[in-house]
């Protein structure tokens, strides 16, 4: 079973084709769902221009926040409310560092890589690709989670040509990182907030 | 050889998508890809195309799959990857088009 933790949109028709695809979990960024083909999880993503959200978190399952410097990153590595550091630019100098990626691994944050906008930037994407998976692969026990970032159909990929491009650029074993992975996220996230005690 | 099922969404697409995936293959697999043609074995009107690889190139043309239509709004999904080309034809003739919601928006 897949996981999409990075879910734009709430078109039925697009829920159908993830269902097919092998999806079994999805997680939304947007609005409330009514979501009956697929188990939903709302999700809310932190970015420069919106920490005011984060007095919002108990109304979400999952959140998120894209890191906009190194600096503010070191503040929400230690942030209790946050799940996921997310990357979805080719921005080097936002990445986390190895210690901070190591801090992130200690403190039970997880790495997600949407790969969607960073494939849009065609070669240079796809190398920027390759970098992060190769580097942060060899954190130990750093989670890392890949999502496709889908905001319409021409977003939607078959994961299993996901695992294999993760593959062909890293040599890296990515089944893991689009099912179990997030899943496992989204277990210690329910847990983390008191769903299943 | 291996036969991969592609639904291609817009239908129309079928064309342009088999060139830049092609472009793709050739960028991803280096000179494994020297001598080497994808095969198209059959397009169907509704958007759906059997492209025939060898066994060792599978997956740079799955890898490729995920590259193709970005910027362009063509959407672009593997429904099966087939030992032969009987059961590719069979499977591609019998399951339904996966973007068929989609068609009458």
């Amino acid at each position: 079973m897949f996981v999409e933790l990075h879910l734009g949109t709430t078109d039925r028709p697009v829920i159908n084709l993830l269902k097919r695809l092998g999806y079994g979990l999805v997680a939304l960024t947007v609005g409330n769902n009514g979501i009956e083909e697929i188990p939903t999880f709302r999700r809310l993503v932190i970015t420069q221009n919106s920490t005011w959200k984060l007095r919002m978190v108990k109304n979400f399952d999952i959140v998120s926040v894209i890191p906009w410097s190194r600096f503010v990153l070191n503040k929400f590595i230690s942030d209790e409310r946050i799940d996921l550091i997310t990357i979805n630019d080719i921005n080097k100098n936002t990445l986390p560092t190895k210690p901070q990626a190591r801090a992130m691994a200690r403190e039970g944050k997880a790495l997600e890589i949407v790969i969607n906008p960073i494939i849009n930037h065609g070669e240079q994407g796809l190398a920027f690709l390759r970098d992060l998976i190769n580097e942060y692969t060899t954190v130990d026990e750093l989670m890392i989670v890949i999502s496709q970032g889908i905001n319409n159909v021409t977003d939607i990929r078959n994961p299993r040509d996901i695992i294999e491009l993760i593959h062909v650029l890293s040599s890296v074993n990515a089944a893991p990182l689009i099912s179990d992975n997030p899943y496992e996220l989204i277990v210690n996230a329910m847990y983390r907030r008191g769903v299943c005690t | 050889m291996r036969y991969v099922i592609l639904d291609v969404y817009p239908s129309d697409r079928v064309d342009y998508v088999l060139a830049e995936l092609n472009n793709w293959f050739r960028l991803l697999a280096g000179k494994d890809a020297i001598g080497v043609e994808l095969r198209v074995v059959k397009k169907y009107e509704i958007g759906r195309v059997i492209v025939g690889v060898p066994n060792p190139l599978v997956k740079y043309l799955r890898s490729a799959i995920v590259i193709v239509g970005r910027g362009n709004d063509t959407a672009l999904v593997t429904v099966k990857v087939s030992g032969t080309m009987r059961k590719a034809l069979a499977i591609a003739s019998s399951v339904q088009y996966l973007f068929h919601e989609f068609q009458n928006m």
